[in-house]
Formats: C-alpha cells, sequence, structure tokens
C-alpha cells in the first residue's frame, strides 16, 4: 500500500514537471511555417469510457503532446491508416464511417468525411506506396457477423470506393469447426497475398497451428487463387495485429509467426517464412527461427523499414495466456540476413493488443511508443545504429495511429 | 466456502431473530403503553387525515417528489414524460413512443436506481412492463425517493427509487382512448369493484399503447458508400405495440385481513428497431418482442393480533421472456434501398433471454410507544436468466446460467410528533451469485460452478420539523450500496472475467431541504428548495482492454460527487390558475485520479484526464414550467373548460469530456420544447375531452448521441369516469 502510494506520488510529481515544463509546446494555435507537421491518433481513457483523438504536433522528440484543449474528437472506436498526405481514421459509432484528415492552407488538420464502409474495417494500407490507391478489407469476426470477406479499393484523391469483392470466409478456410482472422496483407506483382489464422469464432480456441497459411488472390480483381500452406511455422501474425506478412523492394514476401498474442496453443516455434517475388508458393530454402535467432524472440509487432529489414516490438519471455501481449522491447530483424539486432535502450513494455502497429518510418529513424511506469512516450529509434531515444510525453493512455502530413 | 457461507446464513439469521426479538420484547413491555397510545395514536392519525395521502407523503423526512397522478388522467402523457416534468429527474429516450429510455435521478441511471409497482421490485419484469408504457390512469400517485429510501422499499439503489402506486378507490370505473400523431392509439380500462358487505374486491386495469412512429428526421442518407446532404425523411421501421392487463381480486376490509389479494399481470410488447446508437446506424427489419406473465399475492392487516402491530407481504412470481430477432438478408438506409448480407443487419441473431424471478417482500411494524414505532423490513428476489440462440447455439455463456439471490433486511426505528418526526435504520444487504467459470487447460473447453457471497450493511437517518406551522425542514441521509449482477461479480464463463475483489457500488447520499405552504384566501404558494450531496465510490464499470475480444472484467472504478441544487415554486389561485416552476442544477463531478487496469498483460495505472471534470454524457442543468387557468362553468353548469401550457429545458451539455480535444461537435444542443393542452370536463368529470400539442415549436429534440425524438405532434383523448 505505501508503495503504490509512494508510487503514485512520485509518478504525479513527475507528471506535473514534465507538464509544467512544456506546457507552451502543445498550443495547437501556433503552427510554424515550414516545420515538420506529424498527425497522432491517441487514445483516452477515463472512468466513462475510452475516446479517441487526433493531434497534430511540430516536435515528437520534446514536450508532452496532449489532448487536452486540443484535437479533433474521433467518435467510436478507431483504427489510424496513411495514405498520399492524408491520415485516415477508420471507424465510428454504429457505422464505420472514414474520417480523412489532412492539412489545410494553414497547416492545421481539416477533415473530410463522406466515405462509410458496409461493415467494420479489418485492414487498411496504401497499397503500392505511392499514395493513389487504399486496399481495404472488412472481414467478419464470426460467422453471425457475416459470411463474407468483402475487399475494396478507394480511390484516394475521389475518397471513393471503386471496386468491392466479396470473397466467402468458407472457401478461404472450409471447416466446421473454425472462423479465420486476418493478419495482414500485400500485394506484389499481379497478386494479393493475405494470412491470417484459424480460429473458433465462440471460444476463441486454436486448435490449428501446425501450419502457416497464405491466401493469394488476383489483384485488382480480389478473386482468390490458392491458399498456400506450410508446416515449418504455425500460422503468421496474431489477433488484428496485421503483423503477418510484408514485402521488400523486390517483391519478395516474408511471412512472421509468433503464435503467441491471440493463441491459446502453440506447436511450432516462432518464425519467418519467404515467398519470393512473382511466385505463389513458400521459398523451401528460406526458413528463420525468429526464436533460437541471437538476442531473438517472438515478433508481435512489426513494419517495414527498408533494405530488407523489419523494426519490430519482439519478447523472449514464455507467453503467460492467450491475451498477453507482454514483455516487449525494440528490435531491428534482418530478413535477408537472418539476424535480430536488439535495440539499444529500449524500454520494456506492453503491446497494444489487437490493432495496426503505431510506428512512423523517417530519414532512418522509427517513431513508436512505448508506456513505461503508466507514462506513454514516443521513442526515436535509429536504424543504422540501433539505439532508442526518448522523446515527447503523449498525455494519453495510448497511441494508436502516427504519420508525417507534412 | 462452506465456512463462510454459514457465517453469512448466520448473520441473516441473527439480524432477523434480533429484529424479532426486539419487537417481541418490546411488545410484551409496552403492551400496557400500547393501549394508552392508542388515543394520541388516533389524534395523529386524524391531524394527517386533514392532509391528502400525497401531501402526507410529501411531508416524510425523506427527500421525496410526489406526483398526484389525478391531475394527469386526461392527459397522454406516460410515466416517463410525467416524471420528467419534476425536479432531479432526467429522462432521455432514443425516440418516440416505446423507444428505450435512460432514467436519471440526480445523475445515477441504469440499475443504480430501482423501480417499484405497489412496493414490488420491478427491474426485471420485463420491456412491456416500463414506465414508458404506463399511462399515468393506472396510478394514484408517484413517489420518487432520492438518495434515501424507506425500508419498506427493500432494494439496493444507490441513487433511489421510484414507486408507482396504483388506483384504490374501491368503485369506479375509468375508460380511456386517445388517438394523435404518427398513428398513435393509447386507450386504458380501470375499474374496481368492492363489495362493501362481503368484502369481495376486484381492481382490473388494462392498457395498450400502439404507434407506428413514423415522424421525419433529418439525417444524411448513405448511398453507396457516400454520405449524401441532409434531407428530411420519414423514420419507416419504428412502430410499436405494447398490452398490459391487471387484475388483482379478493378480500378487503376483513377482521383477518385488511386486503387479500391475488393478482396477475399480462403484459406483450412487439417493437421495430429503426436506428442503432446513431441516426447513421439505421435497420428496416430488427425487432423485439416481450412477453411477462407474473402472478402475485398481497396481504395486508393493520393491528393483526394485538394493537399497533401491521403485517403487509407481497410475492410474485415474475416470467419473462424477451427475444431479439435480426435475420435480416439485407441492410437498408434511409432511402429504403437495400444491399444483400450474410450477417443481419448488425449481427445474426434469435436471441431469447428467458427471465424466472421469484419475489417476496415483507413488512412488519409496531408501535412501542405513543410516538415510537420499530419497523422491520424483508425483501427477497431470486433471478435467473436462461439466454439463448439459435443463431449463436455454441455461445459458451448460453450453456451456464447465472443466478442471483439477493435479500435486502431493514431494521427501522421512527418517531413522530405533531411537528417533528424521525427514523433511523439501517439496513443489510445479501447477496448469493451462481456462474461458471472455464477451467480450460489444453485447448479442452471445460467449466466449472462457481459462486460466491457477499454482505453489506447499511445505514442512514431521516428527520423533519415543523419551524412554523407553514415551514418545514427535512434532512435525510443514507449510505448505501448497489450489489452486483452476476455477471459483474462472476463472469459469463467467456467474455467477461470472474473479479471475486469487486465489491459493491457505494455512495453516501445526503439531503437538505425546505418546504413552505402559505394559504392566503384564494392564493396558495408552494415552495420548496432542496440541497442534494452525494459521495459516491466503486462504481461498477466494464474493462475492456483495447482490443483484445475476450479480456473484460468488471472493476471498481470511478469516485463522483455530486453537488445539487433543486427548486420549486407552485402558486395557484382559486381553482382558476394554477403556475409552477422548477429548477434542477447538479454539479457531478469526477474525483477519480488514476485508472487502474489490470488485463491479461499485467496492470497499467494511467492518469485520469477527465479528474475534476464533469461527468459527460449527463445533463446537468435542467428545468420545468407550467401554467394552467380553468373556466368554470362552460356550456353547463358542471362543464369545466381548462388550458394548460407548460415548458421543458434542458440546456446543452457534452456526450465525451469537452476539455478533451477541441471544437468538439458532440454535443447536445440546449433544448426547448413547449406544449400545450386544452380539457373540455363535463358533467363534474364523467366524460373528458383534451386536446394536447407537445412541441409547438417542431423544436429539434434529442437525447443520446443526438438520436432525433418527434417534432410536433397532437393528440386527442377521450375519457368517461364514474366513480362511487
Amino acid at each position: 500500500m505505501n508503495n503504490k502510494n509512494l508510487f503514485n506520488t512520485l509518478f504525479f510529481a513527475a507528471l506535473a514537471v514534465s507538464l509544467a515544463s512544456c506546457s507552451k509546446d502543445n498550443d495547437d494555435t501556433t503552427v510554424d511555417a515550414g516545420t515538420k507537421v506529424y498527425a497522432l491518433g491517441v487514445g483516452v481513457t477515463t472512468t466513462e469510457a475510452t475516446t479517441n483523438y487526433v493531434i497534430q504536433t511540430s516536435d515528437l522528440m520534446s514536450g508532452t503532446i496532449s489532448p487536452v484543449g486540443n484535437g479533433l474528437l474521433q467518435t467510436g472506436y478507431r483504427d489510424y491508416a496513411f495514405g498520399g498526405t492524408i491520415f485516415y481514421s477508420v471507424g465510428g459509432l454504429g457505422v464505420t464511417d472514414v474520417n480523412t484528415i489532412s492539412l489545410d492552407a494553414s497547416d492545421k488538420l481539416t477533415t473530410k468525411t463522406g466515405l462509410v464502409f458496409d461493415a467494420g474495417n479489418t485492414d487498411f494500407k496504401d497499397v503500392d506506396g505511392t499514395g493513389k490507391t487504399m486496399i481495404g478489407l472488412s472481414s467478419p469476426g464470426g460467422p453471425t457477423a457475416g459470411l463474407n470477406a468483402s475487399f475494396y479499393t478507394v480511390n484516394v484523391a475521389t475518397n471513393a470506393i471503386i471496386t468491392k469483392v466479396n470473397v466467402p470466409v468458407n472457401s478461404i478456410y472450409p471447416s466446421a469447426q473454425d472462423w479465420i482472422l486476418h493478419t495482414g496483407l500485400e500485394v506484389s506483382g499481379s497478386r494479393l497475398y493475405q494470412t491470417f489464422y484459424p480460429i473458433n469464432a465462440t471460444t476463441y480456441v486454436t486448435q490449428n497451428t501446425d501450419n502457416n497459411y497464405v491466401a493469394i488472390y488476383s489483384y485488382p480483381g480480389f478473386v482468390l487463387e490458392k491458399v498456400i500452406t506450410d508446416t515449418r511455422t504455425g500460422p503468421s501474425g496474431g489477433f488484428n495485429t496485421r503483423s503477418g506478412i510484408f514485402k521488400t523492394e523486390s517483391g519478395d514476401l516474408y511471412t512472421v509467426s509468433h503464435n503467441s498474442y491471440g493463441y491459446s496453443k502453440k506447436t511450432k516455434a516462432a518464425g519467418i517464412l519467404k515467398i519470393a517475388s512473382g511466385t505463389t508458393v513458400f521459398d523451401a530454402n528460406y526458413y528463420f527461427n525468429t526464436e533460437t535467432a541471437t538476442n531473438g524472440g517472438k515478433i508481435i509487432h512489426a513494419m517495414y523499414v527498408g533494405n530488407n529489414k523489419l523494426f519490430a516490438e519482439i519478447t523472449n519471455v514464455a507467453s503467460t495466456g492467450q491475451w498477453a501481449d507482454a514483455s516487449l522491447k525494440f528490435a531491428i530483424v534482418d530478413l535477408s540476413a537472418k539476424t535480430i539486432t536488439p535495440v539499444v535502450n529500449s524500454p520494456l513494455f506492453d503491446g497494444n493488443g489487437g490493432r495496426s502497429f503505431a510506428a512512423l518510418l523517417e530519414d532512418g529513424k522509427v517513431y513508436a511508443a512505448a508506456t513505461v511506469n503508466s507514462v506513454c512516450n514516443i521513442y526515436q529509434v535509429d536504424l543504422a545504429t540501433a539505439t532508442a531515444t526518448k522523446g515527447a510525453t503523449i498525455q494519453a493512455t495510448f497511441l494508436g495511429g502516427i504519420a508525417r502530413l507534412k | 466456502m462452506k465456512l463462510t457461507v454459514s457465517l453469512k446464513l448466520q448473520k441473516s439469521v441473527f439480524y432477523t431473530f434480533f429484529t424479532l426479538s426486539i419487537l417481541g420484547s418490546i411488545a410484551h413491555a409496552q403492551s400496557l403503553d400500547t393501549l394508552k397510545s392508542f388515543k394520541n395514536q388516533k389524534l395523529d392519525e386524524v391531524s394527517i387525515a386533514g392532509k391528502t395521502v400525497g401531501r402526507a407523503a410529501k411531508e416524510q423526512a425523506f427527500n421525496v417528489n410526489v406526483i398526484d397522478a389525478k391531475k394527469l388522467y386526461n392527459s397522454s402523457a406516460d410515466l416517463n414524460q410525467v416524471l420528467s416534468t419534476t425536479s432531479g429527474i432526467r429522462v432521455r429516450e432514443d425516440g418516440g413512443v416505446g423507444s428505450n429510455f435512460t432514467f436519471s435521478l440526480n445523475g445515477f441511471s441504469g440499475r443504480q436506481v430501482k423501480f417499484f409497482l405497489d412496493g414490488i421490485p420491478m427491474d426485471n419484469f420485463g420491456s412491456s412492463l416500463t414506465l414508458n408504457n404506463f399511462p399515468a390512469n393506472m396510478s394514484e400517485r408517484v413517489e420518487v425517493y432520492k438518495g434515501v429510501l424507506p425500508i419498506n422499499l427493500g432494494a439496493d439503489a444507490l441513487g433511489g427509487a421510484v414507486n408507482i402506486i396504483t388506483r384504490t378507490d374501491p368503485n369506479y370505473l375509468d375508460v380511456s382512448y386517445g388517438y394523435g400523431s404518427f398513428n398513435t392509439h393509447k386507450a386504458s380500462i380501470n375499474m374496481a369493484y368492492t363489495n362493501l358487505k362481503n368484502g369481495f374486491t376486484v381492481r382490473a386495469n388494462a392498457f395498450y399503447n400502439y404507434s407506428d412512429n413514423n415522424f421525419k428526421v433529418k439525417v444524411q442518407p448513405i448511398v453507396n458508400n457516400q454520405t449524401t446532404p441532409e434531407q428530411e425523411i420519414e423514420r419507416f421501421h419504428d412502430g410499436y405495440q405494447s398490452a398490459t392487463a391487471q387484475i388483482e381480486a379478493g378480500l378487503t376490509g376483513r377482521k383477518y385481513a385488511d386486503k387479500l389479494l391475488f393478482g396477475l399481470i399480462v403484459s406483450g410488447n412487439d417493437k421495430d428497431i429503426q436506428t442503432g446508437v446513431t441516426m447513421e446506424q439505421v435497420y428496416g427489419a430488427r425487432t423485439t418482442n416481450s412477453t411477462s406473465l407474473i402472478p402475485s399475492l398481497k396481504y395486508k392487516k393493520i393491528n393483526l393480533f394485538v394493537k399497533g402491530l401491521d403485517l403487509s407481504f407481497y410475492t410474485a412470481y415474475n416470467t419473462s421472456r424477451n427475444n431479439f430477432i435480426d435475420t435480416s438478408s439485407v441492410k437498408y438506409n434511409w432511402l429504403q434501398e437495400t444491399v444483400s448480407s450474410t450477417g443481419g443487419e448488425s449481427r445474426l441473431s434469435q436471441l431469447k433471454n428467458k427471465d424466472n424471478e421469484g419475489l417476496f417482500t415483507a413488512n412488519l411494524a409496531y408501535q412501542v410507544a405513543s410516538h415510537h414505532t420499530i419497523a422491520y423490513n424483508i425483501t427477497k428476489a431470486i433471478f435467473q436468466r436462461k439466454p439463448s440462440d439459435i443463431e449463436d447455439a455454441d455461445n459458451i455463456t448460453f450453456k451456464y446460467p447465472q443466478k442471483l439471490n439477493k435479500s435486502v433486511m431493514g431494521l427501522a426505528w421512527q418517531t413522530t410528533y405533531n411537528n417533528f418526526s424521525a427514523t433511523a435504520f439501517s439496513k443489510l444487504y445479501l447477496l448469493k451469485a451462481n456462474s461458471y467459470e472455464s477451467i480450460s487447460v489444453n485447448n479442452n473447453p471445460e467449466y466449472q460452478a462457481t459462486s460466491t457471497n457477499t454482505d453489506n450493511l447499511g445505514y442512514g437517518a431521516a428527520t423533519a420539523y415543523f419551524i412554523l406551522p407553514t415551514l418545514q425542514a427535512k434532512a435525510s441521509y443514507e449510505h448505501t450500496y448497489r450489489l452486483p449482477e452476476a455477471t459483474e461479480l462472476l463472469g459469463d464463463g467467456l467474455y467477461y472475467r470472474r473479479n471475486s475483489a469487486l465489491k459493491p457500488e457505494k455512495s453516501d447520499n445526503v439531503n437538505l431541504g425546505a418546504l413552505y405552504g402559505l394559504n392566503l384566501k384564494n392564493h396558495q404558494i408552494n415552495l420548496e428548495a432542496n440541497y442534494i450531496y452525494r459521495k459516491s465510490d466503486d462504481f461498477i464499470r466494464v474493462d475492456q482492454s483495447q482490443v483484445q475480444p475476450i479480456d473484460r472484467q468488471y472493476i471498481n472504478i470511478g469516485k463522483v460527487t455530486t453537488n445539487g441544487v433543486e427548486g420549486e415554486i407552485r402558486y395557484s389561485w382559486m381553482d382558476k390558475l394554477t403556475a409552477s416552476v422548477n429548477m434542477t442544477y447538479q454539479s457531478i463531478i469526477d474525483k477519480e485520479k488514476f485508472i487502474t487496469s489490470t488485463n491479461l498483460s499485467g496492470t497499467i495505472t494511467s492518469v485520469n484526464l477527465n479528474h475534476n471534470y464533469r461527468i459527460p454524457n449527463m445533463p446537468y442543468l435542467f428545468g420545468n414550467a407550467d401554467l394552467g387557468y380553468g373556466f368554470n362553468k362552460v356550456a353547463g353548469s358542471s362543464n369545466r373548460l381548462s388550458l394548460n401550457y407548460s415548458l421543458n429545458f434542458v440546456q446543452k451539455y457534452y456526450l465525451s469530456p469537452n476539455q478533451l480535444g477541441n471544437g468538439n461537435d458532440d454535443l447536445i444542443p440546449r433544448q426547448f420544447a413547449h406544449n400545450l393542452m386544452a380539457t373540455y370536463i363535463l358533467n363534474d368529470g364523467k366524460y373528458n375531452i383534451s386536446l394536447e400539442c407537445r412541441n409547438i415549436g417542431n423544436n429539434d429534440l434529442f437525447d443520446n448521441y443526438k438520436l432525433q425524438k418527434p417534432g410536433r405532434s397532437v393528440f386527442l383523448k377521450l375519457r368517461y369516469f364514474i366513480s362511487k
């Protein structure tokens, strides 16, 4: 009890100091022209509910980023994506609406609405990094929510859906026992590759963890061609994390399996498999056991940062249960060299569970957030030196999305 | 485990016996005094008899609103609408007739406020037996107790209770039918027959509500995945109907029973669902329906065996079915265009909740001395819900139902003098909850029964004093609890984890008030002012970690302090002019500094950014005004015409913490609704015609996430009343 009180006191004092010292930094009425502008989607949990805000800042490395008197309210549950010059906030109350957030002439955040999805959104990403087309997926969480996975493409310029194709979930993974949850997608050449994992939609028990699955579709037609499997790893990705598959500059694809967060059982070591560019088979000659690798572990959340490398949040602690997303550290994974480099000065922290990975790549540095001792901070990770530097404090419960708009 | 059970049992047995033995020993010792005191008692009764029953209820030491329903028999208003015009209460509705609503009393809502029908707890009576279905005509009066409850309303109410008292006239017939905007029909029959010779009594009431609720709303239809410009559209899937019949038969005024009545309530409703939580979420096929069947037995005897010993008990057994249907193969937009769907409109469902509840309440009171009474109450409720859904048959939570066994016992001492009354009481809350928990290992789903017992002791006091014959001052206090539900305590085996450390919600409630009444020849003025203070802690809320599907748990979070003032002024001149105005201001402040959340990844503590700010999504300033004038002898010596104007006002409020974000648009704007009513009464009240226009200004009205409520509506009601 005394410890807790002491902790509370210290914590409050630390927060007060950090707030007092940085209170001028978060005034969103003054945006310096010519400087960078970042948009951050943050969630604030109060006793009543969790509410989401998109806040702008020009400085990720110092001060406090706070939603107090600042930022655009985002109703309901939100996920974030970035394409072109637009920060997408997808979600809402009742319907899945899309707030397209961009900068106005005076570099202030402004919202355009209009686009509405038919159902809850499972994934939304800039398909080729050119910022012209977003690809989206609504994959129902169970048969009572719908029998079809629905792929669509959105024209960024017109903010309208161009194509919408339904694919029966049962055709991707025919099973009377299990349903599937989407864990990631990539487009390489004229094909779309999707990773998923089988799970019982009612009990969330995962019986089938002996195979990795990749569904391959034509693109942009979204016609299911086949589902390939491999027994060297279990399924890729975890519950709603979208960290299951990554594409390199050459078009090669890597699937990342951890069998930890979202799995009720584990039968294979965490590992990475490869699908070479232009092919529709697993590369029999590539296998990277991330668990036995030096400095290795289970890669729960990751993003591709170029040059065959992933920026990852990994854990080497034995899982404490199906829904534990805990004991994470930053690491850099070299997919071709099959090495894992721990990030110096990385904090030890818990993940945000099933949501897209809130991290930003800029000029050889990655910006991600971690909550340590109940304070949420930005961390800058220099990819070349694999070193983390603690940045701005986010006065919120979690960071849900981050993008640079200018 | 066994030990705790037996300890708990001992505690309740001890409590009961303690009470009874006090009553017994005092009864013995005081039997002589009783006779002496009888005269005084008679005197008291006389002095009370000079007042109406409603006035006497109002002058109790508790902070109570008493709504005299008789004045509303010609109105089309349901009890929710009636209560919403009194201080401290806001009923927020989702739409028209039969729509979902949130009843809040001084900021408390949901299960924190309890509802009673003639003293019987009715929280689980089914969706057709709620305040928005009840016409004013069925009730004699409605009492709203704020913060502090008399023990005869035995319930774990954190913030107060509403008790509907049905009509008790011995012989009468009251029939009414009304028709109005949006194809709304409301019919009711109320009657009672009492044979004064043999005491045979029949009381019956039945009512029926129907509405298409096809009022116009301003919406932006979603067409081809794009929001289109705002237009006015008529609601197309919002029909509602409900019917209820209640009959009681038995004996009254007998030597062995002042009242011995067997009763039966049969009720049901059918409801279309037009929208989800926002106007953007449109449905064209989802429906719900419910049925309830409630047999009951009521017994009451004053001066049972000895003078001054009063006993009453009620028992009821409630069987209700609440069904929810979403099997649509298409989804609708506001233009009634459809797209095909394989998951219903929201989620495929044919959910059936089978609720069974046994209720028992008994009150025993004994006048131990001329000015002193001791009273004991026990209320017991055993509730079980069995859900099933053929669309989701394997759902674990359906296979393992929860059961709740709740007892509330109260012991009170009351003293009454001519100008002074006081009561002190304590209440014992006992809870036994049964559920199932997962003990699955290695992927083999396995569940075992689990149960828990809790007990809590509450207490309070209330006092009232007439400083002057025209001025009464009141003060009351209660330390009270709201017990958790079975799921809250034990989890549901899948989505919600058990929290064996969960405590009941608790609150310390203080009321200070003054009533002033002045009769000057033809002028009557009544003033009332109340200050309320609530210090509530350990609110039970869901802690849902951000995105894990089943890592949820009910936790105690939320510390709220409420300071409120309520005032009312009533004026009447002869039997012609009436005017009243009331206003409520409540400062409901979040006092929780940290949010501590323990999920499967560990414990996270974060600063509550709403600390010391208003609780969002809660109206804090609202009021009502009423002005009426009656003309006697209009086209006939026993005919009367009255005109009435009323105004409802709610100050704007925000749905989320307003200090966060900049320029949030999630606000419910300031609202005014003006209503007019003309009533023509013929033949001294035998025939009544009334014409009502609600929201004459056709102002935009909303509650809850800007769900739009009806605009201007007109209603005509015809009523026939005879009584002996």
